[in-house]
């Protein structure tokens, strides 16, 4: 097996990552109203099963992942289930479609064929380049759920009311 | 076949499956596994027609007796008592999204090999 505590995450720049989320929202989600229906898009436009599971943030630590088979994502059931959580689990799914979209091929270049061989990636990928899968899956979520034309349009509404608030 | 009939009908109706878990008071872990044809679906006639209430079909009409026929047909899913190592990998994650934003430890993802392959 090639030796996994030298790969390295391949590098994608901000910009890509940012273009690949705008391009991911004009397919998946062209009517461009908010808040983008994240579940809505799972569901039934990328037609991935979306599979709560129980314990898994209270055991595991795990709030959501994509499956290795790309087939659905697995969130953790009270998360699913509970309004308090979906702000974050919104966050968690579009994280999830950031390694879908960005990552999904990685693990065709390891031969892994079994939990064993998935486990020893796992814990011997440096963590910094880990750190890389998750900042960009992180950048990707951001920037599709928060459109930055239209966030700083609302900035800059505010901004005036601001001034004509101190210029009365 | 009966959970992909359902999952079908059930996002042609924009009903996602948090509501329609909660609609009809049955668990959103167990559903999935339904539609996923992991678990059997239920046989009881009340929980059938509660499903087609849900979904808008019709008592006696075509689709009500496809749903009645397709829940008979996989009646006989028995859940895996052990998944093989294959359909474990298939269903282990790519990646982690944990609260603390670290990799996970050895010991948390023993745990989540062994939940997988032992809970289909």
């Amino acid at each position: 097996m090639e030796d996994i505590s030298r790969f390295k995450c391949p590098y994608i720049s901000k910009d890509q990552i940012w273009q690949a989320a705008e391009n991911f929202r004009d397919e998946f989600w062209p009517e461009s109203t908010l808040p983008v229906d994240i579940e809505r898009i799972v569901e039934k436009r990328l037609k991935l099963n979306i599979e709560p599971e129980h314990g898994l943030l209270g055991e595991i630590d795990i709030d959501a992942y994509l499956r290795i088979d790309s087939t659905g994502i697995v969130v953790d059931y009270d998360c699913y289930m509970n309004e308090k959580y979906m702000n974050r689990l919104r966050f968690s799914f579009a994280h999830e479609l950031g390694h879908f979209f960005l990552h999904k091929d990685i693990y065709s270049t390891f031969p892994i064929d079994d939990p064993s061989t998935w486990k020893d990636f796992m814990l011997n990928i440096p963590d910094k380049e880990y750190g890389f899968f998750e900042y960009q899956a992180n950048e990707f979520a951001g920037r599709t759920l928060v459109p930055r034309g239209r966030l700083l349009a609302e900035l800059k509404i505010c901004l005036q009311k601001v001034q004509q608030e101190f210029n009365r | 076949m009966f959970g992909e009939f359902i999952k079908a009908l059930r996002i042609e109706r924009d009903i996602g499956l948090r509501e329609f878990c909660r609609r009809l008071s049955i668990d959103a872990s167990n559903w999935s596994k339904i539609e996923r044809g992991v678990l059997a679906p239920p046989q009881d006639d009340e929980k059938l027609e509660q499903i087609a209430r849900v979904l808008n079909i019709k008592r006696g009409s075509e689709l009500y007796m496809e749903l009645k026929d397709k829940a008979a047909v996989d009646a006989g899913i028995i859940p895996k008592d052990l998944l093989t190592d294959q359909e474990t990998l298939s269903s282990l994650p790519m990646f982690f999204r944990t609260v603390r934003s670290e990799k996970p430890t050895p010991e948390e993802l023993n745990k989540l090999i062994e939940r997988i392959r032992g809970g289909g």
